[in-house]
């Protein structure tokens, strides 16, 4: 009975599909030993799973998996494995057979005049293949391996399969290479031979044979695989001419001639090789008894204190822990949780990994690094205690088992955020502390998007790029709909048989992998050698090395990770702290003042909730403690959005609607969400409740939500869950809202936990604004590039909230913004770092100057602080010098003179000759310097623009945005302001959301997508837009939006200001 | 104020000429059309007057103006066409003024002062350059100066004649970089300086411009007011042969043109011979009392200056030619030159024959140019090799005409097993081989042609001949013969 | 005073049956690439201007015989005219660019002429060998005559040319002037059986046998046992 092909794989439409000829799997005695999948990057045209699916079909006994000098691909192909022995539980039977077949770990590796596949039997082996891969990845840089014969006499216990080319027979030093070989290897090497059935096919065989014979070496064959069936041979020539770069036409050499390096039916197998051959393949693929789950993962102990032991230390520092988040006493509850948690980490033998992560934490807080804990792992209280992470497990309820899980075999996966500045010292530090070869990055791999695959693929059928461009251009940008390939390419790119090689190529390539990248911050370390578990090689970035797999591989295998990642609100809070000599822990509790001002949506720079949809959603929610603002960051994603839990869970917010629960057991988990599933963990456990999945299966459910599209699983668990809900009484309308839900929580799925570490900062920045507005301000400023808004409008914000704005200037400037807070008036200092093109360094020769002695003039400050020609222009046009210069324009021209500093100048520049020109020049109106100030600051201290253009009269009656609040619902009118900020977001049936500023405030435009397409330039491209449209006020939550109808450029009202605007992201 | 200079603009001179020329003029003029670099392929160069409409901008970013104008079509600059361009234009202008100046990339310098008396004044003048770029349909903005830099000021802002120049000191910043060589860091410089019109850089003085600004910038200002003089490079076109013959009493013959052609030939041969030139292109324009002009063209495979093969080449031109009604006058035209290098001819070269040099290619030529004359162009064939996997493709046959430069050795396919001299033009089905001595070898590829082929190759002997043949899912069939 | 003999002898007017080694010095000798062909041709090769006429049936090795030496004209930047080509029912043969390029044969020296009839094709052998720069001339001719193997020889000649002819024609055992004859027939894939009906300067032979290198037969790619792929 032929083994049913899983769901997962998918025949290209109208290709003869590779019948399996009835073979159970392992009835046929060969063993496929050479088999590259397309982690050999631009060469293999198969999948890892695709390769392992075929290799069964075809009744195989074995597959080795034998990329170039890499094992990027093993754990995808043993992952495969395991999944085919899932599906076919029912049928004992094959599921039994299957357990027979066998997937070999091995590499290939090229040089000169040779060809070697490396194979492992065993533990040692597989280490001694890592440590190899290793040493010839890191010795040249990424991309490269630089491999040298004589470094296979390092191998031990691999098996050695020897393929030399034609011009190795006649070679001087052949005798002695190939004794030293057989010397070396024994019973462990073979000669390889692969009928490819090319030009000189045969003659290769035969003088294999001669040379076999004359050394007495064993002979065997394989296919030197690229791909598991024939018709990915379009594929895999594609790939050829993408690695050369080339067209298809152009690099014809370098194609195969045919495509017989697919995996071959034994029909054809029995055809091309002598028995004895292929029953060696077997005799070997017996030796090669590795399985990749014999990796066993040691976490380092060097944290531990000699002689201690690691459970007692644990518990020792979770006490004094506990001790001091709780002062007065943690309640019996909690002290019950610990010993819980405890007592599951004794039992998985996880506490060096909780104290591995507790020595990086302790080391960034000596360093006065501020970091934080989220993710799974703040729902333990041991971490709590530990410092690791800050969310109290009184206001939050904590699942453990999302944590550690006694079934799964899930290791915890810890993700620790940092200053984004200071991230750097905290990597260098594990680096210093554990090695080189026992900590590494964890990869990514980059695969095939649409755009890269389209444009790859294109060049490689050698189409015209040039017509190309409108394709990419429009390809799923924000007004066309997002339309799969088939209506994707016009005629314009392609016609007939090229336009469907081109459709059915970038079909397939999509998902290939690319290259491997670099984990933005996911650590491995390892207790000994970590290359004795993966191979790892050098990253692109100097300094850097990262491993061969990817977050799945580690999950897959069980091996340790943490996340060290870096975040710029961190950098922020603790530049405020600092100033205010505070720590986190001193900021008050549920401030009312903090909650009134989020609830009136004046969240500008607070972390998380700065966002126009947040801004909207604040004065609904109305949030007054910790647990609304957790609830406040997880609900405007599209989990909760596409799942339109949003509305119900609002309208019971605000009391309109009594919270009820589907079923009574789901009670406690939905608790705190008045009976709305909004967050994983609770879907989850609605899954294990109301569908009767056990723990192993709502796990897969997880973790296939994180990953639905790569393997595509999720249709049949969703069966199930559906069959189940329904036999369990739920409404299907019910269930559906819930399965739309799932697949929203897709890639951003928001654990509570998640959100819990969040609001913490939310709060904290949030209450940072609300009392020491300067201050924060000043931080965020120092801390940019982050958030969402620019320097322009958070100093707008700031004075908007009473704090006086000096402007920039040589005399009392530093490099950084500079607050004051506590007197009367808070002021704002503008730094010198807001020049445009200013460096540091020039600053800092400023800051010296001045301090031995005040400035006379200009050309006095010029010459002490060393000042270029160009940073002098910068600081002219920027009014920096004040009180030395009349106005900007002459001091523009007194410092564009180029500075001799001899004395015969000196005298000149003194001249009344020099003073006469000064008076020719015009002096800046209040428009000329407010232009002035854009363009060398990107703001203005002065009056608005808009204030300017009104007073002119050059705004007709457009209303202010103040004015907006007495208008009447649905009545009509114009707005006009600069455009801060435009935002189409997926969620929103293809409507813009734009932001118009102007001197009383901002204006909240909205441009349905009809109104859009056909004002398409004027919307997209205008700096200054005036629009006429309907007011609309919202009197629940107090906002007032403006629908467009039409939408007036007025950009050239002054045309040379280029105010900045936060566009569509 | 005394007209001496006019400046002709070409408004989008390439993009306009380059639509002109395509086979449909007329949609391709209506539908949007964009200009790109070949170097630098990410911006907008110049667009026409449908895809402005549409908001596509010069300079603005490629895909921006996609999602504006998704209908835009792209096509690649090639700087060398737009100068033959402009020479071309230079060409016409010729005959409005005797110093005609280009000024790259779509403007020209006319000296007009000399021609006024002859053109009644400059208002005539410019009506009857705008009549004849109108006939030739050339969008022109024509604009008359004092100096060369005014009358350029003048064409952009397409005020052709300004009878005075009290408008001059008030030309915005913007409108002087229009028309004068302004770089843009000096004009960024002039705006933080507060300088918005031609009289605050007049206010200024000029040596503290200089230093701040470069010596050009003042030398502009200068020439621009007059101030300096301003000299400009004069153009001048390359050379041409053309000689006419009238005919007392018609010739209804072609035969009867031979014996006045040889005469200009031979005077052509000198005319080739003083300047070391050869030519592979003769034009003959015969008129005839009623019909239009017929023109023949007479082309050779190699380029030819002695007069006994030109001689030779047009008696068999003129053999298989009628004549379609008799001749009253011809003329014999050639514009295409080709540079011959002065091979020394070999004194010591041996008696019989002279083994012609590699690099004198003309004495090899001389046999092609006898074959062609005689035979069809697909009857003089050459052979051509490609890294192909399918045999058809690998080796091929190519007209001698079809002088493309890869004809030749392409190397051959890495893999390539042996072949046989001989292929059949088509594989021929046969029956199955009895005897096979060698394959197979598995050919399976091409499928990014439409010819595809899926073969094992064998070499086979049948009764003496060692034949090569194939297996293709169709059966057998026979495609070469080893000899 | 009648001159003495042997100063005629050395001034080389009078032909000595047996020395055939030093005829018409000037002209050059090219060796075949096969030793015992050397042996059996006047001069130890084949003698620029000198037609040879080879008679065979197509696939018989016939061309195999000179590929060594076109190989090496080719070097010469001169062309190698090809005219015509032989018949196989019907269809012409067409030469192979791969297979002269595997011989050592610089494809970019060949020049190849598809007659409409015989005449043109004699027109063009006589053209390319007067005109005097082609290094060889290759016939395929339909019908011979004597005249026209006159003027080829005495084209050949002038210009240090060589020329092969392959008439697709019986042999004529009349006789012809062309200076060599030969007949040749394949006893295996790499022997051939060589018969000099006639050479300038020597008896004709007995007939010999020769082996062609293996990439003019096919031979490298070895049989593989009993292949018979689905």
């Amino acid at each position: 009975m032929a083994v049913p092909l899983p769901p997962g794989l998918v025949y290209p439409r109208g290709l003869r599909l590779m019948t399996s000829n009835g073979n159970e799997p392992g009835s046929i005695p060969y063993a496929e030993l050479h088999c590259v999948s397309n982690f050999s990057f631009l060469r293999g045209a198969s999948h890892p799973h695709e390769l392992i699916q075929q290799a069964v079909a075809l009744g195989y006994q074995a597959l080795a998996i034998t990329d170039e000098c890499s094992l990027a691909g093993v754990v995808r192909a043993w992952q495969a494995l395991q999944d085919l022995q899932q599906e076919t539980e029912n049928n004992p039977q094959l599921s039994e057979q299957l357990h027979h077949f066998r997937l070999i770990i091995g590499s290939e590796f090229y040089c000169d005049h040779h060809r070697f596949v490396v194979l492992v039997t065993d533990k040692a082996a597989y280490s001694e293949l890592c440590r190899l891969i290793s040493q010839t990845r890191r010795s040249a840089d990424k991309g490269h391996y630089h491999f040298d014969r004589q470094q296979l006499f390092q191998l031990q216990h691999c098996l050695l399969l020897w393929q030399p080319q034609q011009a190795f027979y006649h070679h001087t030093e052949a005798q002695d290479f190939t004794a030293d070989l057989l010397r070396h290897f024994k019973d462990r090497i073979w000669l390889l031979t692969e009928r490819m059935l090319d030009a000189d096919d045969s003659w290769r065989f035969v003088t294999a044979s001669h040379f076999a014979q004359q050394w007495q070496i064993p002979l065997t064959c394989a296919g030197q695989v690229h791909m598991h069936i024939a018709e990915r041979q379009t594929l895999q020539d594609c790939l050829t001419a993408i690695r050369h770069n080339q067209s298809i036409e152009h690099c014809r050499p370098y194609l195969f001639t045919n495509n017989e390096r697919h995996l071959r039916s034994w029909h054809k197998l029995q055809h091309i090789y002598p028995p004895e051959l292929l029953q060696s393949t077997v005799a070997i693929a017996r030796r090669c008894e590795f399985k990749l789950d014999e990796i066993c993962y040691q976490y380092p102990t060097d944290t531990l204190p000699d002689g201690q032991d690691a459970a007692r230390y644990l518990r020792q520092l979770t006490e004094a822990g506990c001790r001091k988040r709780f002062p007065q006493g943690a309640s019996a509850e909690i002290l019950a949780t610990i010993d819980k948690e405890l007592q599951l980490i004794r039992e998985k033998e996880y506490e060096h990994y909780f104290l591995t992560i507790y020595d990086i934490v302790r080391f960034a807080r000596s360093q006065q690094i501020l970091c934080q804990g989220r993710g799974s792992a703040a729902n333990s209280v041991v971490c709590y205690c530990l410092g690791i992470t800050n969310v109290n497990p009184a206001e939050v309820s904590l699942l453990f088992e999302r944590f550690i899980s006694a079934e799964r075999r899930e290791p915890p996966d810890i993700d620790v955020d940092f200053e984004s500045q200071r991230r750097e010292e905290v990597i260098q530090y594990i680096y210093q502390k554990y090695g080189r070869d026992r900590a590494a990055l964890a990869a990514t791999v980059v695969s095939y998007r649409p755009k890269s695959a389209l444009r790859d693929v294109a060049q490689a059928l050698g189409l015209d790029l040039l017509a190309l461009e409108p394709v990419l251009a429009n390809f799923g940008y924000r007004y066309k709909k997002e339309t799969w390939l088939d209506d994707l390419v016009e005629q314009r790119v392609a016609r007939g048989e090229k336009l469907q090689q081109l459709q059915y190529l970038v079909g397939e390539i999509l998902r290939f992998p690319r290259h491997l990248s670099q984990h933005v911050g996911g650590f491995v370390i390892a207790r000994d050698k970590l290359t004795d578990l993966v191979p790892i090689e050098n990253a692109a970035m100097a300094g850097r090395t990262v491993i061969q797999w990817d977050k799945e591989d580690l999950e897959t295998l069980g091996l340790m990770k943490v996340d060290i990642l870096s975040l710029g609100m961190l950098s922020a809070i603790r530049r405020c702290l600092q100033q205010l000599n505070m720590t986190l822990a001193d900021i008050p509790r549920d401030d009312p003042a903090t909650y009134a001002m989020l609830q009136k949506a004046d969240s500008v720079g607070v972390f998380q909730v700065e966002s126009r949809a947040q801004m909207n959603m604040l004065p609904r929610l109305r949030p007054e403690n910790y647990y609304d603002l957790v609830v406040q960051v997880s609900i405007v994603r599209p989990g909760p959005i596409h799942g339109d839990m949003v509305h119900p869970y609002l309208k019971r917010r605000n009391k309109e609607e009594e919270p009820d629960y589907p079923m009574e057991a789901l009670k406690p988990i939905l608790k705190r969400t008045l009976g709305i599933p909004l967050f994983q963990e609770q879907v989850i456990a609605f899954a294990m409740v109301a569908a009767d999945f056990t723990a192993a299966e709502a796990d897969l459910l997880r973790r296939s939500m994180a990953s639905w599209r790569k393997k595509g699983h999720m249709q049949k668990l969703q069966q199930r869950l559906q069959d189940n809900m329904l036999k369990n009484g739920f409404s299907l309308a019910y269930i559906q809202r819930l399965q739309r839900q799932l697949l929203g929580f897709g890639e951003y799925g928001f654990p509570e936990s998640h959100a819990a570490s969040f609001a913490l900062l939310v709060y904290a920045s949030a209450w940072l604004k609300c009392h020491h507005p300067a201050v924060f301000c000043a931080a965020i400023l120092n801390s940019q590039p982050m958030g969402f808004y620019s320097p322009a409008q958070l100093i707008n914000d700031a004075r908007a909230h009473g704090v006086e704005t000096l402007p920039v200037s040589v005399e009392s400037s530093q490099w950084q913004h500079t607050a004051q807070t506590g007197t009367e008036k808070p002021w704002l200092r503008l730094g010198l770092r807001l020049i445009h093109g200013l460096s540091e360094d020039s600053a800092q020769r400023i800051l010296a100057a001045r301090q031995q002695a005040a400035f006379q003039d200009i050309n006095d400050c010029r010459l002490r602080a060393r000042l270029s020609q160009r940073d002098s222009n910068r600081l002219a046009s920027a009014n920096a010098f004040g009180a030395l210069s009349d106005n900007r324009y002459q001091a523009r021209w007194a410092v564009s003179e180029p500075l001799q500093a001899d004395l015969l100048s000196q005298a000149l520049t003194d001249s009344q000759w020099q003073n006469d020109s000064l008076s020719a020049l015009n002096t800046p109106d209040e428009t000329a310097n407010m232009l002035e100030d854009y363009q060398s600051l990107g703001l203005t201290l002065g009056r608005h623009p808009m204030a300017i253009l009104r007073e002119q009269g050059k705004l007709g009656n457009s209303l202010r945005a103040v004015d907006l609040q007495q208008q009447p619902h649905n009545d009509e009118g114009f707005v006009c302001g600069l455009v801060t900020c435009r935002q189409r977001p997926g969620t929103a049936a293809g409507v813009t959301f734009v932001t118009l500023e102007d001197e009383s405030g901002s204006v909240n435009l909205v441009v349905w997508l009809t109104t859009a397409e056909k004002q398409l330039k004027t919307l997209t491209q205008a700096r200054i837009l005036q629009a006429y449209g309907r007011i609309e006020k919202d009197s629940a939550s107090g906002i007032t939006h403006v629908i467009a109808y039409r939408l007036l450029d007025r950009s050239q009202l002054l045309s040379d200001l280029h105010p900045y605007s936060h566009n569509y992201h | 104020m005394t007209a001496r200079w006019m400046y002709l603009l070409f408004p989008q001179l390439y993009l306009q000429q380059v639509i002109s020329h395509q086979p449909d003029p007329e949609p391709l003029a209506r539908q949007p059309v964009a200009l790109i670099l070949q170097h630098q392929q990410r911006h907008i160069w110049q667009c026409n007057r449908a895809a402005q409409a549409a908001g596509v901008e010069q300079d603005m970013p490629l895909n921006t103006a996609m999602s504006l104008c998704p209908a835009l079509r792209l096509l690649p600059m090639d700087m060398q066409q737009q100068q033959q361009i402009l020479h071309a234009r230079a060409h016409w202008a010729g005959q409005f003024s005797a110093f005609v100046s280009p000024d790259p990339p779509h403007g020209l310098w006319l000296e007009i002062a000399s021609m006024l008396r002859l053109f009644q004044g400059p208002d005539a003048l410019l009506h009857q350059i705008q009549q004849a770029a109108a006939d030739e349909g050339w969008p022109l903005q024509p604009g008359i100066g004092q100096t060369p830099l005014m009358a350029r000021i003048r064409a952009h802002l397409n005020q052709p004649f300004v009878s005075d120049n009290r408008d001059l000191p008030l030309l915005t910043l913007a409108q002087l970089q229009q028309g004068l060589p302004l770089t843009p860091p000096q004009v960024y410089q002039l705006q933080r300086l507060g300088i918005q019109r031609l009289q605050d850089i007049q206010r200024l003085p000029l040596s503290g411009l200089a230093s701040r600004l470069g010596v050009p910038f003042s030398q502009t200002i200068r020439r621009l007011l007059g101030m300096e003089s301003h000299p400009l490079e004069a153009f001048h076109s390359e050379e041409m042969f053309q000689q006419q013959v009238n005919f007392i009493h018609e010739v209804e013959y072609s035969n009867g043109l031979l014996f006045p052609l040889q005469r200009l030939l031979k005077r052509l041969s000198e005319f080739l011979q003083r300047r070391q030139l050869s030519t592979r292109l003769l034009e003959l324009q015969l008129s005839h009392r009623q019909q239009p002009d017929t023109d023949w063209q007479i082309r050779f495979a190699h380029s030819e200056h002695q007069h006994s093969q030109l001689v030779f080449m047009l008696r068999h031109f003129l053999e298989n030619r009628r004549l379609s009604a008799p001749v009253q006058s011809l003329v014999l035209r050639v514009t295409q030159f080709t540079r011959r290098s002065r091979g020394q001819t070999n004194l010591l070269a041996p008696a019989s024959g002279s083994y012609a040099g590699e690099d004198s290619t003309q004495e090899t030529g001389q046999l092609l140019n006898r074959l062609s004359a005689r035979l069809q162009p697909q009857q003089l064939l050459r052979l051509h090799t490609e890294p192909d996997p399918r045999p058809e493709q690998a080796s091929r046959l190519m007209p001698h005409q079809e002088k493309s430069e890869n004809i030749g050795t392409g190397a051959l396919h890495p893999h390539t097993g042996p072949r046989p001299v001989w292929l059949l033009p088509e594989p021929r089905p046969c029956p199955r081989p009895q005897q096979i001595i060698a394959g197979p070898e598995r050919i399976c590829s091409g499928w990014w042609d439409e010819q595809s082929i899926r073969r094992d190759y064998y070499v086979c002997q049948q009764d003496g001949q060692i034949l090569w043949l194939f297996r293709s899912p169709r059966g057998w069939f026979i495609h070469g013969v080893f000899a | 005073m009648p001159l003495p003999l042997d100063q005629v002898i050395a001034s080389g007017q009078v032909w000595q049956g047996r020395t055939n080694a030093d005829c018409q010095p000037e002209h050059s000798v090219l060796d075949t690439g096969f030793r015992r062909l050397n042996e059996a041709l006047p001069g130890h090769g084949w003698q620029s201007g000198q037609v040879c006429e080879i008679y065979a049936h197509s696939g018989h090795g016939e061309v195999s015989l000179v590929l060594p030496a076109l190989a090496r004209l080719s070097q010469q930047p001169r062309w190698i005219l090809w005219v015509g080509s032989p018949h196989s029912e019907g269809a012409k043969l067409l030469p192979q660019a791969a297979a002269l390029q595997q011989a050592g044969v610089d494809i970019r020296r060949v020049l190849l002429v598809h007659p409409k009839d015989e005449q043109q094709a004699m027109w063009s052998l006589e053209e390319g060998l007067k005109s005097g720069h082609c290094s060889a001339v290759l016939g395929w001719p339909g019908q011979l005559n004597k005249p026209h193997i006159r003027r080829l020889q005495l084209a050949c000649s002038r210009h240090q040319s060589y020329c092969w002819l392959w008439p697709r024609i019986p042999f004529d055992p009349s006789g012809s002037p062309a200076a060599v004859r030969l007949g040749i027939e394949r006893r295996s894939p790499t022997e051939l059986s060589v018969e000099c009906y006639k050479r300038r300067g020597l008896w004709p032979g007995q007939p010999f046998t020769l082996t062609l290198p293996d990439t003019a037969s096919g031979k490298t790619a070895l049989p593989v046992h009993s292949l018979q792929t689905q």
